[in-house]
């Protein structure tokens, strides 16, 4: 069997398996549409009592504050699926005793790693034109609909992207043994210093230094540049989409051998049944 | 006979409290991890709405919000620690034999009160080191009038076990905090004074944030730190309301709790949560 087809056999077993959990958890799909408008209007609403949208606006080069906080909401959502899903099977996996099973597979676990957020994905892009799509036409009109089908090809690249970080992440909490709480705490951490909501470039040095080694920022930037500015500078605009094209061919692959080496040392070490 | 009652009431909270600061020791490295997260997303969440201000991320500003963010932490915590360990005993089936013991549920929300004001304290830290790394700004303390923030603080201990209590009440007399928690929630974030003071509130979010205790809390201890504190009602006032509302929640609280106990020793073993 060819790595493609192999591929392809875990993105139809994914996606079966989540469209009949969506079938038992429908409210999911209501909740998961709100949320990001709720965040919105809540920031918007103690942002609007402390100060003003045109300070932030001024802060921010022109940044529309509603379209800023709702793709900002939306890129968290798609960003901490796409996490869950890749190092949630790690964890899974080891909560209900089958770890060792699984890993002893002859099957390509870097392969079923990366195939495992692609319903989600999907999902959740076309929950991003559900998200947005109302309020920008509303806000600017018809014509930047076209600005938002780019930003969710933007959002797809740099879910895939932050898989390959994700499995990173998912390797360190396979080597460290590490439990749901280790997980729930580097979540917000990776989406802060990425500036989801509070701008990369706004941050101290060292900080933005850290942010620019995580895709996650660069799409932020992207999907930011094209969503939330009239007029974006197409030289800055060009470089970021530039540089989340770099950093998902250096993820990727560099996500799948890291992942590979610690999951060997997981095994070498004598898998769960280890002392740590 | 009343003081026999009360050191009777003193010892089994005391013992409680050291029990579950001893498991909540054993379990110190997932609640580091806890803890470490509320703290992040704190700031992920709250960090943005400076970006409003029309002076900057001034270090008044980081003041504010931190004193929103302890105010949230602990009521969060006094929920979390709380109004959930009795919903675990009720779970464990260990709430029967508390209250064989002596033990009243009060005195379970009570004995974790400890622990969860530590916790939010810590957590609150955490997003002071957390806001101070990402937008380089210290929080600000201008001044410390100690009559408004003792009462600041007696009001935030209150009002954290109030909102644990009644919090509690709904999960043994309702099975669930689903509503009356999201009810709670939204009121808080918006209308309870931790992250807007009253005064910048229109009148009838303004009228009900006054009524409830956590405005006078909130406006006494940003008072007590910052000079330029919009407030809604008179300083010499707020020393006062800002431990007595708070108190007469607490009172609240413990009444409802004592009325829950009554329900579940009418209706006999606690079926709530079991399968």
């Amino acid at each position: 069997m060819s790595l493609l087809e192999e591929f392809s056999r875990y993105v139809s077993a994914e996606f079966l398996l989540f469209i009949r959990s969506l079938q038992s958890h429908k409210s999911v799909f209501v909740a998961v549409i709100l949320w990001p408008y709720m965040l919105t209007l809540f920031i918007l609403l103690l942002g609007t009592f402390i100060g003003s949208p045109q300070a932030f606006s001024r802060r921010l080069g022109g940044v529309d504050p509603v379209l800023y906080f709702l793709s900002s909401s939306a890129v968290l959502m798609i960003s901490l699926v796409v996490m869950d899903d890749v190092c949630s099977k790690v964890l899974w996996d080891r909560e209900l005793g089958t770890l060792d099973y699984v890993l002893s597979s002859v099957k390509s676990r870097v392969l079923y790693l990366l195939a495992v957020p692609v319903p989600h994905m999907t999902f959740s892009s076309l929950l991003f034109t559900a998200t947005v799509a109302p309020a920008l036409v509303l806000l600017k009109g018809v014509v930047h609909g076209v600005k938002l089908l780019f930003a969710i090809a933007v959002a797809a690249l740099g879910a895939i992207a932050f898989a390959g970080f994700s499995m990173i992440i998912a390797g360190i909490v396979l080597a460290l043994r590490e439990s749901w709480s280790f997980l729930s705490m580097l979540r917000p951490l990776i989406m802060l210093v990425s500036g989801i909501y509070y701008p990369a470039y706004l941050m101290p040095l060292v900080l933005r230094a850290i942010a620019y080694t995580i895709p996650l920022t660069y799409t932020v930037d992207v999907i930011r540049l094209s969503v939330a500015l009239e007029t974006p500078e197409s030289r800055i605009f060009l470089t970021a989409i530039a540089a989340l094209i770099v950093m998902t061919l250096v993820y990727t692959p560099l996500g799948a051998s890291v992942y590979s080496k610690l999951e060997r040392r997981f095994l070498e070490e004598g898998g769960s049944g280890a002392a740590h | 006979m009343r003081r026999g009652v009360l050191v009777q009431r003193i010892k089994i909270v005391t013992y409680l409290t050291l029990l579950y600061a001893l498991e909540f020791y054993r379990t110190a490295k997932v609640m580091l991890h806890f803890l470490v997260s509320e703290g992040i997303w704190g700031a992920l969440l709250l960090l943005p709405i400076t970006l409003f201000s029309e002076r900057g991320i001034t270090s008044s500003a980081i003041t504010h919000i931190t004193v929103g963010y302890l105010m949230l932490s602990v009521l969060g915590a006094a929920v979390w620690i709380g109004s959930f360990e009795v919903r675990r005993s009720i779970q464990l089936g260990t709430l029967e034999n508390f209250m064989l013991c002596g033990a009243h549920l009060y005195d379970i929300v009570l004995s974790q009160m400890p622990i969860a004001m530590l916790f939010a304290t810590a957590t609150t830290a955490l997003f002071v080191a957390v806001a101070y790394a990402v937008t380089g700004t210290a929080p600000a303390v201008d001044r410390v009038d100690l009559p408004h923030l003792l009462a600041g603080v007696v009001g935030l201990v209150l009002i954290a076990y109030g909102y644990a209590a009644v919090i509690a009440y709904s999960l043994t007399t309702q099975g669930s905090a689903g509503p009356i928690l999201e009810l709670l929630n939204w009121v808080l974030a918006v209308a309870s004074g931790a992250l807007i003071p009253a005064a910048l509130l229109p009148q009838p979010i303004k009228t009900l944030a006054l009524a409830l205790p956590f405005a006078h809390v909130a406006d006494s201890l940003r008072y007590a730190l910052l000079e330029d504190t919009p407030l809604a009602i008179n300083p010499s006032t707020l020393v006062y309301t800002a431990i007595a509302l708070p108190a007469a929640y607490a009172l609240l609280g413990t009444l409802a709790l004592v009325a829950a106990e009554h329900k579940i020793l009418k209706e006999g073993v606690i079926e709530l949560y079991r399968g």
